[in-house]
């Protein structure tokens, strides 16, 4: 058994008469502190199983297990204590609320949570020691995705999700985010799943998973993850 | 929903009757969020003022940027009928019912400083600040700031009407004075620099939610928050001797076992009974046999009537005392 586990995990979507089955059957088991890939087109259910596996979503059938604890039976109450203290989220979007500092929106997320990082402490370990004061309109993409990652990391998650976190950076500053996402698994053993469509950075991962029309059609171990810095595309 | 000539407006009102779409503005763009729930039909620059209206909407700020931390339902039930949290009765109402064990105490601390934020603080001259220590700070710090215009955080959800004299929290809510005993209680010496230093690591909000905080830590003559008053003012023995359920009451606000009576009706979380903990962890941990009833209820609110160390100069809201008290313990 693993630190995460899906069994057989179904999710349907109905839109009239219509049924979309994104996930049909999947299955898979993670380990704790591994850097997780999972990849594939547009449509393939990766993000689906993304949001399920954070609390976002809930499955149709089968069952979930995070760290000992059957989420696919949690009620929405508990599915809310889940994300906010087991998850830290990074989207593609920033979500930062403008009218706040960097450190005051990674101590709005933190102060909430049961061990919450020191947020300042928080914002040195992705390298903004000296933006702190800066409102988002002051920081590039590439920082406001790092006060994003800051605020998850905050949080002081079991569990880092991050769905297409460089999709709206650059190719030099989305690498500088993946490398930063790898050495806060590294460094820190903190267990991160990243959803992409790029498949060229598999090879950075611990784990890949390829998923395509709601299956896995492809798990594999990778025993010698490549830096990110090695890594072209 | 699906027509042309959609407004943002109308998007919020949909959010607000149906907050299981809100997750759609934090998993992708908002305009995409926009044309998901609107439908196709929208033309792309039309979708992009609508999701520009509807991110500038505080009450979707503060959701996208809880990090999953608050569900939208529960978050939309404490918005009132025009979308907005106001110093209205209906917030009044909101308040009561979130603390009824709708929505977890954190919770609410977070929304109410938030919202008071997104009302006007002064955030934009708080940088380099701590976010909730200046939020607090603001409000706990009138005597030291000078700022007689700032409230407590319930105070000023509740719309309490002018500020306290130059010495006292008094008009501050119930958990304002929490609070406010908490902040003092980390300052130790020199309480001016509390507000805005988090002594080691901790942000003052955190350590008091973290439980960092003792009731005997309050007891200290120097405190001016309402319930460390009250409690030197038991230490000492003055006018109103504390007995020993007043002392559990009060510990148990402390100790952050903030409880409802097993006799209250169930949730609609399903949530019967639910001791919500200012820490967070889970309410066996935290049944410590400082459990409130409704008569250390009344023991509280007899104390908080009754003690002179309420600086009652005339400006003491107590009626939101009772009204927080009330609402504290589920009554």
């Amino acid at each position: 058994m693993g630190f995460i586990d899906f069994r057989d995990v179904v999710k349907v979507y109905r839109s009239g008469e219509v049924e979309i089955r994104a996930l049909d059957g999947v299955s898979f088991s993670l380990e704790k502190g591994k850097f997780i890939i999972i990849c594939g087109a547009s449509g393939a259910g990766k993000s689906t199983v993304l949001n399920i596996l954070g609390g976002m979503d809930t499955c149709t059938s089968g069952e979930i297990e995070v760290d000992s604890s059957r989420i696919d039976q949690y009620n929405a109450k508990q599915l809310t204590d889940y994300r906010r203290f087991d998850i830290g989220f990074v989207f593609q979007f920033y979500n930062l609320v403008q009218n706040l500092t960097a450190r005051e929106n990674v101590e709005l997320a933190a102060e909430i949570c049961r061990d919450p990082l020191d947020a300042a402490e928080t914002l040195r370990l992705v390298g903004l020691e000296n933006r702190m004061d800066n409102f988002p309109s002051q920081l590039s993409g590439g920082e406001q995705q790092r006060v994003a990652i800051a605020r998850a990391l905050a949080k002081n998650p079991k569990l880092l999700l991050c769905d297409e976190p460089t999709g709206a950076l650059d190719y030099v500053t989305g690498k500088q985010i993946l490398k930063l996402l790898q050495d806060m698994c590294r460094k820190n053993a903190i267990t991160v799943v990243v959803v992409t469509h790029n498949l060229a950075i598999c090879p950075m991962a611990d784990r890949v998973i390829r998923m395509k029309s709601g299956r896995v059609v492809m798990d594999e171990v990778n025993e010698t993850p490549e830096d990110i810095e090695h890594i072209e595309w | 929903m699906s027509k042309q000539n959609i407004t943002s407006k109308e998007v919020l009102q949909t959010l607000r009757e149906h907050p299981e779409y809100l997750k759609l503005f934090r998993t992708m763009a908002a305009v995409d969020a926009v044309e998901e729930l609107v439908g196709e039909h929208l033309q792309r620059e039309a979708a992009v003022q609508i999701a520009k209206g509807v991110m500038k909407d505080p009450v979707i700020q503060l959701y996208v940027a809880s990090d999953g931390s608050i569900d939208g339902r529960e978050l939309m039930e404490f918005v009132n009928e025009t979308g907005t949290v106001s110093r209205s009765a209906a917030a009044e109402q909101g308040v009561r019912s979130l603390l009824d064990g709708k929505l977890d105490i954190k919770t609410l601390l977070m929304i109410v400083a938030l919202m008071k934020l997104f009302s006007g603080s002064n955030t934009q001259s708080n940088q380099g600040g701590n976010l909730i220590s200046s939020l607090l700070g603001s409000a706990l710090g009138a005597s030291h700031s000078g700022n007689s215009g700032s409230q407590g955080l319930l105070g000023s959800l509740f719309g309490a009407g002018s500020q306290t004299s130059a010495n006292t929290m008094s008009s501050l809510g119930l958990l304002g004075a929490l609070l406010g005993a908490g902040m003092m209680s980390q300052a130790n010496s020199g309480s001016h620099s509390a507000y805005g230093q988090s002594s080691g690591s901790q942000s003052l909000l955190g350590s008091l939610l973290s439980g960092a905080v003792q009731p005997q830590t309050y007891q200290q003559p120097s405190q001016q928050s309402l319930l460390g008053a009250l409690l030197s003012s038991a230490s000492q023995a003055q006018s109103q001797p504390v007995q020993q359920p007043q002392q559990s009451a009060l510990g148990s606000l402390l100790n952050g076992s903030v409880n409802q009576s097993p006799a209250q009706t169930q949730n609609s979380y399903g949530m019967n009974g639910q001791v919500y903990a200012l820490d967070g962890t889970a309410p066996q941990v935290l049944n410590n046999g400082y459990n409130v009833n409704s008569a250390q209820a009344q023991q509280i609110q007899s104390l908080l009537s009754g003690s002179d160390s309420i600086h009652d100069n005339g400006q003491v809201n107590v009626g939101n005392l009772f009204s927080i008290a009330s609402a504290l313990l589920g009554k």
